[in-house]
């Protein structure tokens, strides 16, 4: 798409929820689902104000303005994010309301809005970190009634046409003014499109799920992460640390198709093999929380494997799709880095001796040894390489410590792989987690990517696997070297 | 889709795939007929393999010895059979065996075990 022709694509304003937890996941996860529909959203260059008063997307602001190729568009992009609140086709917008009228006017005076003069309609008005009284709020219909060449009958229930009008004020928290606090901060109103896809935390709750056990994914993060995969109907979708599935289901019900595996069988049985609560409760396993929301027949296979192995057909070292076709287009994970539950892997304990009998043995439970989080990224990271599509893409959470860990240099990474995003989760203490998305890159790529690393200001250790970590990334170490050697 | 992966065996793939010959080893659903998902796993799929799978499941259906280039040459018939074979079979109890080294992987309700012995994995 040409610069010019962006220029003339419609005004959309995403209204997201101000969930200050993720809020650094929305503006990734929208050019992620943009993505999803083939619309390459740069937001460096793209999100920002190319209009008189038009705020640039802010994290903690609940507006991103955008301009997309039609309605129809933005409403299909809406409609799978996950963390925004509703779309609006912008009409007018400014700094104030009068600012903002003034703007509607101008918009209805040139014709455009003509189509809807008989249409059945309704006003919408919201505000943000405000409860503005019932005075403003009668100004406002009258505006919009005097202002908009509206003639049809006002239907709240049932109108062909919806105009939003959503008010942002400053944050009363950081804003101790009580006059600025009665100031508008940036007023848009529109055409309601869609409603983004809160219903999906609750439609898929966790409260409700048949599975679950203590690190379940929340229902709301795990359609976000599924968002950020790309994942889209007959994408193949893998989780090599699949617990109870919550980040499968989550992918399997924007249409992915499903692998998941995990090193405990009991974990995707749902219990020991005898247990007699599992012929008691069928559907409390892994397949069961599938049967739940009717995505059984997205589900390719589950098995038991340990994260440390790469179980898949081998596809060679090319990067080349056409030499060798590769498997994957979306690896999405929480890989279990030994905070909740411990990590482990199969092998030898040191001192024992293996004993050929036990592989054969039905009831054998294979001895693991203590699996170290640096082993299980590049074990994921290597995973990634070998068999995702180009341009497929790694979503993992990454638990760290806040005052050590520097994003810049100690995110593990691989030459093949390009970091796209990262959205911050804080956790209790010094800990956070984030989120992290990757690209699969094809050979020229990787090649750029790799001169990119070396010409850093302070460059990165590439090992020969193509594994990349930075220098002194083992300081932000939730365990730290010390530890992994004395597991060994 | 999965092979051997123990180090060093060079001749992990295709698992050969032994039925238990117990009642109910092998399990037969309806699954919707997705002809996009087909399409997208075409090319990601080892026509011999596929063949061995269908021969060691005892699939009835039609499917050409060689796989054409692209998934629409296929005749309704011979689709029908690929989405039964992929979609609709399972194998609930048996065995995966590596043609390379004999490592044999259980497959118990429908789960395969893919776990290694503990010997075979370096570190």
């Amino acid at each position: 798409m040409g610069e010019g022709q962006e220029d003339q694509w419609p005004l959309y304003c995403f209204v997201f929820a101000v969930h200050l937890s993720l809020s650094t996941f929305r503006l990734p996860e929208f050019v992620s689902v943009c993505k999803v529909y083939g619309i390459d959203y740069d937001y460096d260059k793209r999100c920002v104000a190319d209009l008189d008063h038009l705020p640039e997307y802010h994290d903690e602001r609940p507006c991103l303005f955008v301009r997309l190729p039609s309605d129809e568009i933005a409403k299909t992009i809406g409609d799978r994010i996950v963390l925004c609140r509703f779309v609006i086709r912008v009409w007018g917008q400014g700094p104030d309301l009068s600012t903002m009228i003034a703007d509607l006017k101008r918009t209805a005076d040139s014709g455009v809005l003509e189509e809807f003069r008989q249409s059945k309609f309704k006003f919408q008005i919201g505000f943000h970190n405000s409860k503005a009284g019932n005075t403003v709020k009668k100004q406002l219909f009258s505006d919009l009634t005097s202002v908009l060449p509206l003639e049809g009958k006002i239907s709240l229930t049932d109108p062909d046409l919806q105009v939003d009008v959503f008010v942002e004020f400053r944050d009363p928290n950081k804003e101790l003014d009580p006059e600025k606090r009665k100031m508008p901060l940036h007023a848009v109103c529109g055409r309601w499109l869609v409603a983004g896809r809160r219903d999906i935390g609750d439609q898929f709750s966790l409260k409700k799920r048949a599975y679950i056990h203590t690190t379940s994914m929340d229902a709301e993060i795990a359609a976000v992460m599924a968002n950020m995969g790309c994942v889209k109907n007959g994408d193949l979708c893998y989780d090599p640390y699949v617990g109870t599935a919550g980040l499968l289901v989550a992918c399997a019900y924007f249409g992915g198709n499903v692998f998941g595996s995990d090193i405990d069988p009991r974990v995707l049985r749902g219990g020991e093999k005898d247990d007699p609560e599992i012929t008691k409760h069928p559907d409390r396993n892994v397949l069961g929380n599938f049967r739940q929301y009717g995505l059984t027949d997205r589900v390719i296979d589950l098995f038991v494997c340990d994260g440390a192995q790469d179980p898949f057909r081998s596809q060679g070292q090319s990067l080349d799709t056409s030499k060798a076709p590769l498997l994957l287009d979306a690896i999405v994970t929480d890989p279990p880095y030994g905070i909740r539950e411990g990590a482990r892997k199969i092998g030898l304990r040191p001192g024992k001796e293996y004993d050929s009998t036990w592989f054969r043995k039905e009831d054998h439970i294979p001895m693991t040894v203590p699996y170290h989080w640096r082993d299980i990224l590049e074990d994921l990271l290597r995973l990634a390489v070998r068999h995702l599509v180009v341009g497929g893409r790694l979503v993992y959470f990454l638990p760290y410590d806040v005052e050590n860990f520097n994003p810049a240099h100690d995110i593990p990474g691989h030459v093949s792989l390009r970091l796209l995003h990262t959205s911050v989760q804080k956790l209790a203490g010094q800990f956070a987690r984030m989120l992290v998305t990757m690209e699969k890159l094809d050979e020229a790529e990787t090649e750029k990517h790799r001169s990119a690393i070396a010409a850093e200001e302070a460059p990165r250790v590439v090992a020969s696997d193509g594994i990349v970590w930075g220098t002194d990334s083992a300081a932000y170490a939730v365990e730290d070297e010390h530890k992994r050697h004395s597991h060994v | 889709m999965l092979q051997c992966h123990v180090k060093g065996c060079k001749q992990g793939y295709p698992l050969q795939i032994k039925v238990s010959t117990s009642r109910d080893a092998k399990q037969e659903s309806e699954r919707d007929f997705n002809p996009e998902f087909l399409e997208r796993m075409f090319h990601r799929i080892d026509w011999t393999g596929l063949l061995h799978a269908k021969e060691a499941l005892g699939i009835e259906g039609d499917l050409p010895a060689t796989a054409p280039d692209e998934f629409g040459q296929l005749n309704a018939s011979e689709q029908q059979t690929l989405h039964h074979l992929l979609m609709e079979v399972e194998m609930v109890e048996g065995e995966l065996v590596c043609p390379g080294c004999g490592l044999e992987f259980r497959v118990r309700s429908g789960i395969p075990d893919m776990r290694l012995p503990e010997d075979s994995l370096e570190k």
